[in-house]
């Protein structure tokens, strides 16, 4: 009937299908009701005519005959009622089963969609990972392949000799350094949520300082912090890894041996939530403006802008902690003054 | 970020054809490769400009061609330092040996830009992302790709100033 023709699965939004489906019910009440009033009716006046006529003209003769019609139509108009209440609740009771049944339908078509929508995005990524891997790894292949070749050259003095091989060497560090970092954001992007639990930040940054000096030996870096002890934020373990790779980069971006990097940090309020807000200021060569606005996302949405430390930042401190990060000059308007890397963490409670 | 050109940078070339026989042993003292180097003959004069968002790349690209007799016109490390270059500052490249994944903009961008000012422009494209190449190629350009020897290096440059 027309419920099976109006309550359509195959429509999509919510909303319209519930729409859809109470008109349906609403058709159905209506054809009950009417059909239930005109058979009152018209048995009610046949009940009427019927006992009429053997008052009149049967009196004698038929009176028990018309009692019994009157007591039988008395019965049925009685039992009709119940009948109908009866109908109308088991219709209900279906129509019921049928909306539950909907909606556990509903909410497995949305879980379906997300899982493939996230399905997806994590194929987009691991694609472009791979793609600005093969790229990065390709370009440091191709700086040792040409300093090798020119160190094979018999012209060349102790000096140019000896800065081909640095070059080289240089350029295997940074390979695996690559390597171990895009092993690294694999195995962030790959966990689906993290449990935070309050961390003491100085902790982090005492550990996240140690290895950037063990990783920069042959650098002076110079730490200055600015933090109180008590400050705990929302993360995990993996925090030390955001803290090392924003410092890696401060010192890997400073020239020179000497990197001074100050790192310091106070309560501040975003909307509802509040924050720790960290900031790690350096004094290196900076970032240009067209840098600084992709350079967290490059391995995550682009194949413009800075390295994969930057993108293990974003992917831990945007998209497992829910925080915020943004990326600003020291002296505002030169660029070449070095930069202030601003990261907003929320509080523990 | 421009690159040294002058005269001295010359006396480092040798390219194809000249004899290797002739060079120094394997560890002569530095006033004596000046002075073999200086008693070479400049091959080329040819201006090229290096435009890749990897220092080491422009450094070694540049040490490579200046050993080619090539004279380099300026480094840049993004398509749109190059542009500016170009069209702000002047600068006449004769080749142009540009990456394809920069920064603020990149090769293909750039090229498109600096081809519209002078078609006659010689541009190769040294890109890890072979991807581009028919485009790279439909636009009358040399895709080069990256890892590349000396060699190749050398080869594309002689074809760019064949045409």
């Amino acid at each position: 009937m027309d419920e099976s023709k109006t309550v359509e699965p195959q429509k999509e939004d919510g909303r319209e299908l519930a729409t859809g489906q109470s008109r349906s019910l609403g058709i159905s009440d209506k054809n009950a009701v009417r059909a239930a009033v005109i058979f009152l009716i018209a048995g009610s006046s046949f009940q009427v005519l019927v006992f009429g006529g053997v008052l009149t003209k049967r009196a004698n003769v038929d009176g028990v005959f018309g009692l019994g019609l009157l007591g039988i139509s008395l019965v049925s108009v009685l039992a009709l009622g119940p009948y109908m209440i009866y109908q109308y609740r088991r219709k209900q009771r279906l129509e019921d089963a049928l909306r539950q049944e909907l909606s556990k339908e509903r909410a497995m078509v949305e879980r379906e969609q997300a899982a493939l929508a996230k399905e997806t995005r994590m194929r987009k990524r691991a694609e472009l990972l791979q793609d600005i891997l093969t790229h990065d790894m390709r370009n440091f292949i191709q700086i040792s392949t040409l300093n090798a070749e020119m160190l094979k050259q018999n012209d060349l003095t102790e000096t140019e000799r000896a800065r081909f091989a640095d070059e080289i060497l240089t350029n295997e560090g940074r390979s695996a350094l690559l390597v171990d970092r895009a092993k690294q954001l694999g195995r962030i992007l790959a966990v689906e949520a993290a449990d935070l639990v309050p961390v003491r930040l100085v902790d982090s940054l005492s550990r996240s300082m140690e290895t950037v000096s063990k990783s920069f030996a042959s650098r002076k870096i110079e730490f200055s912090i600015d933090v109180d002890d008590g400050v705990r934020v929302l993360a995990d373990d993996l925090l030390d890894e955001a803290l090392t790779n924003v410092l890696s980069n401060a010192v890997a971006y400073t020239d020179g041996v000497a990197a001074q990097i100050r790192v310091s940090a106070g309560p501040d309020q975003l909307g509802d939530e509040r924050y720790c807000k960290v900031s790690f200021t350096d004094h290196g060569k900076g970032m240009p403006d067209s840098l600084k606005q992709r350079a967290f996302t490059r391995y995550l949405e682009s194949s413009h802008g800075s390295g994969l430390g930057l993108s293990i930042v974003y992917a831990l401190v945007v998209e497992r902690y829910s925080g915020k990060l943004a990326i600003k000059d020291r002296v505002p308007g030169d660029h070449t003054k070095g930069t202030v890397v601003e990261m907003w963490l929320r509080s523990a409670p | 970020m421009r690159g040294g050109s002058s005269q001295q940078l010359l006396v480092y070339a040798y390219g194809p054809g000249v004899d290797r026989a002739k060079r120094a042993q394997d560890h002569p003292s530095e006033p004596a490769v000046e002075a073999q180097r200086s008693a070479r003959v400049a091959m080329q004069r040819k201006k090229i400009a290096i435009v890749d968002d990897e220092e080491s790349i422009r450094k070694v690209y540049s040490i490579i061609l200046k050993r080619l007799g090539y004279e380099i016109d300026f480094l840049a490390g993004d398509g749109d330092e190059c542009v500016r270059n170009v069209l702000e500052l002047n600068s006449l490249p004769d080749l142009i040996i540009m990456d394809y994944r920069m920064p603020a903009m990149d090769g293909l961008e750039a090229s498109a830009l600096l081809l519209r000012h002078n078609p006659e422009l010689r541009i190769i494209i040294a890109s890890a992302d072979d991807s581009i190449q028919p485009r790279v190629e439909s636009m009358g350009m040399i895709f080069l790709q990256k890892p590349f020897y000396s060699a190749a290096l050398s080869a594309a440059v002689g074809k760019a100033f064949s045409r």
